[in-house]
């Protein structure tokens, strides 16, 4: 996925952000030690405790003096609490130069975005900082640019390596027919899951949302930028006040996880509102710390807890087809992906 | 050296907060020398503040780069962190 706009760093910008790159992979190349240092600390499968809880202290009991662990818990505290910074500097130095080309791609259409700004956001999600944001995913007008563009392209495709886009692609595989003409997205953001709709379904009308009106201004202008004509809204994914049955596929990529577990239901009950008979859901998100053994689930659940998601540990302790099938959903099917990564984990369920 | 990722006494963090006030010394100094740099470059009539910020390194130097700044990100790591030579090979 190419950048909206062409645009250039200033050198203190760019300088920052290969930094944060740096501390990032160096980091990353500490794990092998890490699960040297566990096994000597006798942390394994067998000896952590069954409560999550408990099982955080264990190891932070055992590993107070394992170099490589102290040191990888630091760097990813500075990376976590300086990267949202760093690029809204990075951007501030640029700001003059690209925001009229921003505004501009906004107004060329053929996508729109119907912002609503009487939204009153649920109180979930109001003053969380997700992912390190600065001030949260609505913590800044162009918060689109610089978390969708700026961290995404130079900061996490670049630390994920590969093709960051493959799984969201893939995740389209499990539905079972491709003849869907009304597509509802719950958690746009920038819009990268939908550029994987709209590129599995260039002929269906795909309708995103998002609470957040700066990550939909960023959609708004990759979907403009490409031709794309989504009908892009702010909203509450728990009660859209769209019409019932307007939609035969109802989707959202890592979006769950950034909602309290009590909120789940009531998504998949407006999921359900919105499909047509035969329509589907199909929900890609964090894998269920129940398909995983102890020590991967420690260490997504200490990850996490560092990590900008505060959200992930009830999330990922539901039970994902119990929560669609509960909702009216039949033929559910979950689906653990990419292996032993067990990432991205898929359910998806017909609405009848 | 001791381990100071390995040790929160108090005396380790006294010695953590001498290191970040030497390292702020040395930026210090940096700071001071790019901005005289600049200075006499711009009064010597070379519109230096401009190509700084669109300058990037050609794809040899980038890999160059890249390396110096692995290398200096991995002392950084290195020092913080003694039992773990070598990170960076």
């Amino acid at each position: 996925m190419h950048s909206v706009i062409p645009y250039q760093l200033r050198q203190r910008g760019r300088a920052g952000m290969e930094f944060l790159q740096t501390v990032s992979k160096l980091n990353g190349a500490l794990r092998p030690r890490i699960a040297e240092e566990l096994t000597q600390a006798g942390v394994t499968n067998e000896t952590l405790p069954e409560d999550l809880d408990a099982r955080l202290a264990f190891v932070d009991e055992r590993m107070t003096t394992a170099p490589a662990w102290r040191l990888n818990q630091a760097a990813n505290a500075f990376v976590s609490g300086a990267h949202g910074r760093v690029a809204l500097q990075a951007f501030e130095d640029i700001r003059s130069e690209v925001e009229p080309e921003l505004r501009r791609l906004e107004a060329v259409g053929p996508a729109t975005l119907t912002e609503n700004p009487a939204l009153k956001a649920p109180a979930y999600y109001q003053d969380v900082w997700f992912h390190g944001t600065e001030g949260g995913w609505s913590g800044h007008p162009q918060q689109g640019f610089i978390h969708g563009e700026l961290v995404h392209s130079q900061l996490v495709a670049k630390a994920f390596g590969g093709d960051i886009f493959a799984m969201r692609r893939a995740m389209l595989g499990e539905l079972p027919h491709r003849d869907f003409a009304d597509i509802f997205e719950m958690g746009t953001s920038s819009g990268h899951y939908t550029t994987a709709l709209q590129q599995a379904f260039p002929n269906a009308r795909i309708v995103g949302s998002d609470l957040s009106a700066p990550m939909l201004r960023q959609a708004l202008r990759v979907a403009n930028t490409q031709g794309w004509t989504w009908d892009l809204r702010q909203l509450d994914a728990e009660k859209t006040e769209l019409p019932d049955a307007a939609f035969d596929l109802v989707t959202a990529y890592s979006f769950l996880h950034e909602l309290p577990a009590a909120t789940i239901p009531g998504i998949f009950a407006e999921a359900h509102r919105l499909l047509r008979p035969d329509g589907y859901v199909l929900m890609g998100d964090v894998t269920p710390y129940g398909v995983q053994d102890k020590l991967s689930v420690w260490r997504a659940d200490q990850s996490a807890a560092t990590g900008g998601e505060p959200y992930w540990r009830e999330v990922a302790s539901l039970d994902w087809a119990k929560v669609a099938r509960d909702a009216g959903f039949q033929d559910v099917r979950t689906v653990a992906m990419n292996g032993a990564a067990k990432f991205p984990f898929v359910v998806v369920g017909r609405r009848p | 050296m001791s381990d100071m990722m390995a040790n929160d006494s108090p005396s380790t963090v006294q010695a953590l907060t001498q290191a970040v006030f030497v390292l702020a010394l040395e930026l210090w100094r940096t700071k001071d020398r790019q901005h005289a740099l600049e200075s006499v470059l711009a009064a010597q009539g070379s519109n230096v503040l401009d190509a700084l910020e669109t300058w990037r390194p050609t794809h040899e130097e980038d890999a160059t780069w890249v390396t110096e700044r692995e290398k200096f990100v991995g002392a950084l790591f290195e020092a913080l962190g003694p039992k773990l030579r070598p990170l960076v090979t």
